[in-house]
């Protein structure tokens, strides 16, 4: 994907498809965050790796995923 | 707000709650409004919906497609993403929420019915209120695309719906 072909299309885009683009790549994230954070705790990890691997805290991540 | 709502139209709610909640989105939103209304019987004939004449089923896959649409135009495909990845729909048991929050639109669709009940002289908020105030919504709303995308026109729809309620009543 060429940066600056995609700035420039973003100029003349419909914002309401644009906007919602980035909601359906957040919600994707989202299950797939899901799928490897419950992989990595059954595999072992501590919830501080998950976190550092996420780059996130290990609370926030706990909090999001865990039990 | 919904002590107006007639059960059938307290039952969109619920079921467009538990539609947010099974898609995995932050936000109850006009989509899962209109897949729950999708859903419902209404006190008038269905084939005036016109091409809106489908199934909760049909609803979600033309949400599907606008999510594919918006992503291609960002040039991302959606088909690269492996398919269990895209048809996760509630397949990953979510951490239960207390409350989902609705969006702006929604809670304007929420509003509009009451207007749109007073509007049609009832008593009670009926489905065919959720409806009629869904098919006001602006443009700019998500489902205009969706509208457009099933060659729909709201305000034709809207049009001969009020006009089959008048000669009901």
């Amino acid at each position: 994907m060429d940066l600056n072909k995609t700035l420039l299309a973003a100029e003349g885009a419909d914002p309401a498809l644009g906007l919602r683009a980035v909601v359906t790549l957040r919600r994707l994230a989202d299950r797939l965050e899901e799928i490897h954070v419950a992989s990595a705790r059954r595999q072992g990890w501590t919830w501080q790796q998950i976190g550092d691997a996420l780059g996130v805290s290990r609370q926030a991540i706990h909090k999001k995923s865990g039990r | 707000m919904f002590e107006r709502f007639g059960k059938e139209a307290r039952g969109i709610v619920t079921t467009a709650v538990a539609e947010a909640e099974a898609r995995g989105d932050s936000r109850v939103g006009t989509e899962h409004l209109l897949i729950a209304v999708a859903g419902v019987s209404f006190p008038f004939q269905r084939s005036l919906l016109g091409p809106l004449d489908v199934g909760s089923e049909e609803i979600r896959r033309q949400l599907d497609r606008l999510d594919s649409e918006s992503l291609a135009a960002v040039g991302v495909d959606l088909e690269l993403f492996d398919p269990a990845l895209r048809a996760l729909d509630g397949a990953v048991p979510r951490h239960a929420r207390r409350h989902l929050p609705f969006t702006h639109g929604a809670k304007a669709v929420l509003t509009d019915t009451l207007r749109e009940t007073i509007k049609q002289g009832g008593r009670q908020i009926g489905t065919e209120h959720v409806l009629l105030a869904l098919l006001s919504l602006p443009a700019a709303d998500p489902l205009g695309r969706v509208f457009a995308n099933m060659g729909a026109d709201p305000q034709e729809i809207r049009t001969d719906i009020e006009e089959a309620l008048r000669r009901a009543s």
